[in-house]
């Protein structure tokens, strides 16, 4: 099949699963006496139709970025790591030693304050790497599938933060962290919510993953190991280091997203942190086939859905006020119609050939 | 026996009800050859569903049949996307787990805290009065009676029945079973949805029983260690319960001290159920078992390790091609 024959399919099968999706999202707003065109028009509105907006999805669409960077490793690898929203909440945790420590004033640092980000950033990539280390071990040392390891880390990550907001760390009546000092933050514009620095961070750990895969030989051997692990192995391919090296760095990027939820999405460090962009992260990989090239604009995307849908969840107008919850089903309802419209696809295409062969 | 310990025994087989029928289900989800990976989302979703049917129409037989067809029509779906489309279990069971648990937690907002559903407590006369044992076992509430015959039902069924023999044949080989004149296919499609209706139920015994009202954050989680404990159980009926109650064993302590400790001490407790499924899963599925046997006389080696290991059905998570290439 010629390159751009591939690509009207892709299309074709995106546009018929994202109608299939919104199909869906309609009939749920309509048994509950919503208007679906009316919020269709204001979720958009919200998303993209103001210049803050627009900054806004940008900004939700880092730490997506950063795991989506990271899963792009271990999936092409051939692993599930769903432990990456433990690997997201570990990384946050993390960054928040130092930050929760910095005062308001740091104008006598001198030196010393320009070290304060970079601190944060690193200690948080070293969480996030810490915890995926724990799952690659699980599964080189103990036999357990990288699934069930992260899910249980998941939860330990979780139960951790927890007992840190609601015991040490806690400052006031709600369980979680004082507002961290201005010097502890990621620098944002003053005018949009906008942070050139964490664009800067993302994108660079992005391309760093995209060359990675493309063209050294790590990115070949995490290739091979996913084709077929056996086989790597016989080659002369070190599965389990690469497996390691895989989630290592998977976790080490899932932990910069954690920073990023604590240094600028929300300031402070509370109770679900992580949001569930980890497995948003995932969700992407899933929605792209697990192409790198496809990455950058579909997580764009996915990051309108949580803008726009906050934008619902407080409008006034009661015909469109809807709960930012329906935007995850609209997000997981798409990647499974995106997984079948490409099943359906693919059975079409082998009966075609099929019957070209036969008659 | 100690009062207090009968309470305590009597709890855990209630707590654990839910859970040994959803990983009894997936025992034989499993044991035919498909990962149902959306066990946690189908427990939550049937759990709300039956809440809601239950408490709209009155009846925890219709509550219960609605909690049973989610978990039925979710387990339908993983099986169409592997047999006709030969899509990944492992994808597609995952993203439904997120897509359920996302449409139950929408769906459910206006049902949060609202309503306790009444209790489906039914001791067994005469039963109930047996010492140590009439406590424990027959002054529970419907679903938990249904999670013991769920365990003997599936252990019979699986090794005392010719139709069992054929389950595990489909499990380990399916080539073999298919020249026999088995429908692989067809026999998947039926035992996927037996596992994903026992699910269901399984969702329903959370609102309709165990908790009884609607609340996502009791159930969530609980699907992934049903998950987890049929591989520390070796998709062995009997095994699974016995890893169920450890773990809602662990749950029941924790819960009971729970007044005692502060806050940040409970939440680190509440992490112990997922330390203890790491440690079964290292102990079933790690290589330092026969390191570890070696400090036991050789005599008793053969059985420990046969009690203690776990090995999957051969073609489980595989996609059979039934017809063949003519």
């Amino acid at each position: 099949m010629s390159q751009a024959a591939k690509l009207r399919g892709t299309l074709l099968t995106f546009g018929a699963a994202l109608s299939a999706a919104l199909a869906l999202i309609a009939l749920i707003m309509l048994s509950l006496d919503k208007a679906p065109l009316a919020a269709a028009q204001r979720f958009l509105e919200g998303a993209i139709g103001t210049p803050s907006a627009r900054a806004d999805v940008i900004m939700a669409a880092l730490p997506m970025l950063l795991c989506a960077a990271g899963l792009l490793l271990t999936f092409t690898a051939g692993l599930w790591n769903i432990g990456v929203e433990g690997q997201v909440t570990m990384g946050a945790i993390f960054a928040t030693i130092i930050a929760r420590t910095i005062p308001r004033d740091v104008s006598d640092w001198g030196a010393l304050a320009a070290l304060i980000l970079p601190a944060e950033l690193l200690l948080a990539m070293l969480g996030g790497a810490l915890w995926a280390g724990l799952v690659a071990l699980l599964k080189i040392r103990g036999g357990i599938n990288e699934i069930f390891g992260g899910v249980a880390l998941n939860f330990i990550s979780v139960n951790i933060l927890l007992s840190l907001v609601n015991g040490p760390w806690r400052v006031g009546t709600f369980p979680q962290t004082a507002p961290f000092a201005p010097a502890a933050l990621l620098p944002r514009q003053a005018d949009l919510r906008l942070s050139p620095l964490g664009i800067a961070i993302a994108l660079i750990a992005f391309a760093v993953v995209f060359m990675a895969l493309r063209g050294t030989r790590f990115g070949l051997q995490l290739r091979a190991i996913g084709r077929n692990a056996k086989s790597a192995g016989i080659l002369g391919v070190r599965v389990e280091r690469n497996i390691f090296w895989a989630l290592v760095v998977c976790g080490a990027l899932a932990g910069l997203a954690g920073a990023f939820q604590v240094l600028f999405t929300r300031g402070r460090l509370l109770p679900n942190i992580s949001g569930g962009i980890g497995f948003m992260g995932v969700l992407i990989v899933l929605l792209t086939g697990v192409r790198a090239a496809w990455v950058l604009p579909v997580t764009l995307f996915i990051a309108t859905v949580p803008i726009g849908s906050l934008k619902l969840a407080t409008s006034l107008d009661s015909a469109v006020q809807i709960d930012a919850a329906l935007g995850n089903v609209f997000q997981s309802a798409l990647v499974l119609a995106v997984l079948i419209g490409g099943g359906i696809r693919a059975r079409l295409a082998a009966r075609r050939k099929e019957r070209a062969e036969h008659g | 026996m100690d009062e207090a310990l009968v309470r305590t025994l009597a709890d855990i087989v209630k707590v654990g009800a839910p859970i040994v029928l959803a990983a009894i289900g997936e025992t034989i989800t499993e044991r035919g050859g498909v990962i149902n990976l959306s066990l946690d989302g189908s427990l939550v979703l049937s759990a709300l569903v039956a809440f809601v049917i239950g408490t709209g129409t009155g009846s925890v037989i219709l509550g219960t049949l609605a909690g049973i067809s989610v978990g039925l029509v979710i387990a339908l779906i993983v099986a169409v996307c592997s047999i006709e489309l030969k899509l990944s279990q492992v994808a597609v069971g995952f993203v439904l787990t997120l897509l359920c648990r996302d449409l139950a937690l929408f769906l459910g907002i206006p049902y949060r805290n609202a309503q306790v559903f009444p209790a489906t407590f039914l001791p067994i006369p005469v039963l109930k009065d047996i010492p140590t044992i009439g406590p424990i076992f027959f002054n529970q509430d419907l679903f938990t009676y249904l999670s013991f015959i769920a365990i003997g039902a599936a252990w019979w069924w699986l090794f005392r029945t010719k139709a069992g023999l054929t389950l595990r044949a489909i499990g380990e080989r399916p080539q073999a079973a298919f020249a026999r004149g088995v429908n692989v296919n067809a026999m998947r499609y039926l035992y996927t949805a037996v596992g994903g209706g026992l699910v269901g139920l399984g969702g329903a015994a959370y609102t309709l029983g165990v908790l009884p009202t609607w609340s996502d954050t009791g159930i969530a989680g609980n699907g992934w260690i049903a998950l987890a404990i049929v591989i520390f159980g070796g998709w062995y009926p009997l095994r699974v319960a016995f890893g169920v109650y450890l773990v809602a064993g662990l749950r029941t302590v924790v819960t009971n001290v729970q007044a005692q400790v502060p806050p940040q001490v409970v939440e680190l407790l509440n992490a112990l159920p997922w330390l203890l499924m790491l440690f079964t899963l290292f102990l079933v599925s790690g290589p330092y078992l026969d390191q570890l046997l070696r400090i036991l006389p050789p005599r008793l080696h053969p059985p420990i390790r046969t009690i203690l290991r776990a090995r999957p059905p051969s073609a489980l998570g595989t996609i059979f091609e039934q017809e063949g290439r003519h």
